[in-house]
């Protein structure tokens, strides 16, 4: 499926927790980020033990979970529809598999569709346990992106990369979410990888932290993805200061 | 191949940055573990250090009192004090094998970090543990036990503080190492294959029980009891008994402050599927998908989950499910030490309390599992006025 977000432009796509701290503050920096040069936003629904996320998000989401608000799938849907209505950039959820078993796998799609949600990140749900969550995306016409990481054997790669929708989601680091001092260096050789694989774009993230690591990602890939950079910021500094490191970092 | 589903669980729900180490781990396994060389390797240390095979124990006591005939197979007589040890040797075989010289283990009742900490001392391994900090205040013990034996004990702050936040810990640490890194998981939970890997190791329990009761009693028992945590030791004296469906198996969880007070440990009785720490099973969970804190006075019965392969046991029909409470466990540890002399783990005791819950006839042959001993509870004990 072909949905074109990048053209042939090269993307910032900024990560908020829903609901960290409130999630109406959520939905005033997805409207400042996207005010300000964010290409696509992703927004994690929290989740109570996520294994995927390094300390800085997991605090996110236990923040969330405990604000006394419902940071729900059904919450983050309202919130979407809401931006929606003034904004046509890409707006993607990326959460735990469980929250989604639970939901209901198609009725998560179908109300994804309604909300206008354009994409889904799931990053504990492997190629392999996906079919379903394939046919239900197809049909709702709401991308899947699926995660990789060099570590990814060849086999494993060509069929993640043939199945991702949207754009694939490259994790430039193992571990974690998190930020890290400096980039690892096989990521340009990865990335070409994947491109002679299939055509696709290809964001970076997982440890991007400065103008200059944007700089350097955005030289071999499409887009590049901070997520605890910002979550750090925001708690440290607010909502203003994190729209204002949105668009310098926007601007390389 | 090994499966990596149980009907419709299991499976191996984990980021992409896993799936390189157990890809390795699963090969490995399958190549390695089933070599001579292997088997013999692992038969001679659970022989000469662990000390098996362990007892099946005639509790004559009990069985007058009970009226059926109860058998304990004394895993609390292994080396360092509970069945952890047949899955921490084998896993710590496998490690040495792929060249991995780090090892990371979770843990709750520190059973299982301890039986880690062991045999990375006796192969000269670096061993860091995972413990959720509220264990860590009531296991001490074993805290002190590990540190003892060279392995570094992380305190995990986040969440319930308890087996369930270590274990995410553990997956954590092993996504950001995993090259060389081997993670010890101490149950039959998580990604495949470590359901079916920590059941084969802990399977020796079954097959040395079928033998010794069949050389006492000339047949197969009418029950097997065994607590379920993760479901490591209910799984490890299951398995030889599977096909048998004349042998009731049944799975003992921890009710906590009773099964309606929203307060315990019974995922497959109480629980919905769902996917927590890499597979698909029985969970403890609220209708948004959240995971639920578990409660239950034994650390190590103190998880929202249960391994795939007993829920799909669950659904099959094949088991018999039960549960004790908290009160129910503490009054049964105290009648085994003083009818037996044997004190029991807590987790133990939630399988000892049921055999005055459970009907027996006077000629049902009955092998309970003991899990382990009970050293590491005094705290607790003395705590609760036993
Ligand atoms: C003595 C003992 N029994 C039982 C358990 C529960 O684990 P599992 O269900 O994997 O046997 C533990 C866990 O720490 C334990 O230490």
């Amino acid at each position: 499926m072909a949905f074109n977000w990048f053209n042939t432009s090269k993307l910032l796509i900024p990560y908020f927790t829903l609901g960290d701290p409130s999630i109406s503050e959520t939905e005033t920096l997805v409207r400042g980020a996207f005010d300000n040069g964010a290409g696509i936003v992703e927004v994690g629904i929290p989740f109570s033990d996520p294994i995927a996320d390094g300390p800085v998000i997991q605090a996110s989401h236990l923040r969330a979970l405990s604000s006394g608000e419902s940071p729900t799938i059904s919450a983050g849907f309202g919130m979407v529809q809401r931006v929606k209505q003034d904004y046509s950039k890409p707006i993607v959820f990326m959460l735990s598999v469980n929250l989604i078993i639970s939901y209901g796998i198609n009725e998560f799609f179908n109300d994804a569709k309604a909300s206008g949600l354009n994409g889904v990140v799931i990053p504990d749900l492997p190629i392999e346990e996906a079919g379903d969550y394939l046919a239900a995306s197809r049909k709702a016409r709401v991308a899947m992106v699926f995660l990789v990481s060099p570590l990814c054997s060849p086999s494993r790669l060509e069929r993640i990369v043939n199945a991702t929708d949207g754009f694939l989601y490259l994790i430039s680091t193992t571990g974690t979410t998190g930020t890290r001092d400096t980039m690892p260096a096989d990521l340009p050789e990865f990335v070409a990888k994947i491109k002679k694989i299939r055509n696709i774009p290809v964001a970076v993230g997982f440890g991007i932290s400065k103008t200059s690591h944007v700089k350097s990602v955005l030289t071999y890939a499409d887009g590049a993805i901070v997520g605890s950079h910002f979550v750090t910021l925001l708690v440290a500094e607010g909502t203003p200061r994190v729209i204002r490191e949105i668009a310098e970092f926007a601007s390389v | 191949m090994t499966r990596s589903h149980f009907g419709h669980f299991g499976g191996r729900y984990v980021p992409d940055t896993l799936f390189s180490a157990l890809e390795s781990l699963e090969a490995t396994y399958r190549t390695v573990a089933s070599t001579p060389e292997f088997k013999a390797q692992y038969s001679k240390l659970l022989k000469d250090y662990v000390g098996r095979p362990t007892p099946l124990f005639f509790a004559e006591r009990i069985s007058a009192e009970i009226g059926a005939k109860i058998y304990l197979k004394r895993e609390d007589l292994n080396h360092t004090g509970a069945h952890k040890i047949n899955n921490a040797i084998g896993q710590a075989l496998l490690a040495q094998s792929m060249g991995k010289r780090r090892i990371i283990a979770e843990t709750g009742a520190g059973q299982h970090g301890v039986a880690t900490a062991t045999a990375c001392a006796l192969m000269g391994m670096e061993c860091v543990v995972y413990m959720g900090e509220e264990d860590i205040k009531r296991q001490s013990l074993n805290v002190y036990r590990m540190k003892l034996l060279g392995a570094t004990v992380v305190p995990v702050t986040s969440g319930s503080r308890t087996l369930k936040d270590a274990t995410t810990e553990a997956i954590r640490d092993w996504l950001a190492n995993g090259t060389h890194t081997h993670y010890i998981i101490g149950s039959v939970v998580g990604p495949h294959p470590y359901p079916t890997i920590v059941r084969d190791f802990q399977s020796i329990i079954g097959r040395e029980s079928k033998k010794q009761i069949q050389v006492a009693e000339g047949r197969l028992p009418d029950y097997v009891i065994a607590c379920v945590g993760g479901g490591s030791n209910a799984m490890g004296i299951f398995h030889a008994f599977v096909k048998t469906s004349s042998v009731n198996l049944v799975a003992v969880e921890a009710a906590g402050h009773g099964l309606d007070s929203g307060e315990h440990s019974a995922a497959l009785n109480r629980g919905t599927p769902g996917v927590l720490h890499g597979s698909r099973s029985y969970l403890l969970q609220d209708s948004f998908g959240q995971i639920q804190l578990a409660h239950s006075i034994s650390a190590g019965l103190d998880y929202p989950g249960v391994g795939p392969e007993l829920s799909h046991l669950k659904d099959s029909g094949r088991l018999r499910l039960e549960t004790a409470t908290d009160i129910e466990a503490l009054a049964a540890c105290r009648w085994l030490s003083q009818t037996e002399g044997i004190i029991p783990a807590l987790e133990t005791s939630h399988a000892i309390a049921v055999l005055k819950t459970m009907s027996f006839k006077s000629d049902d042959i009955v092998v309970l599992n003991v899990s382990g001993r009970g050293d590491k509870d005094i705290g607790t004990l003395m705590e609760n006025g036993l």
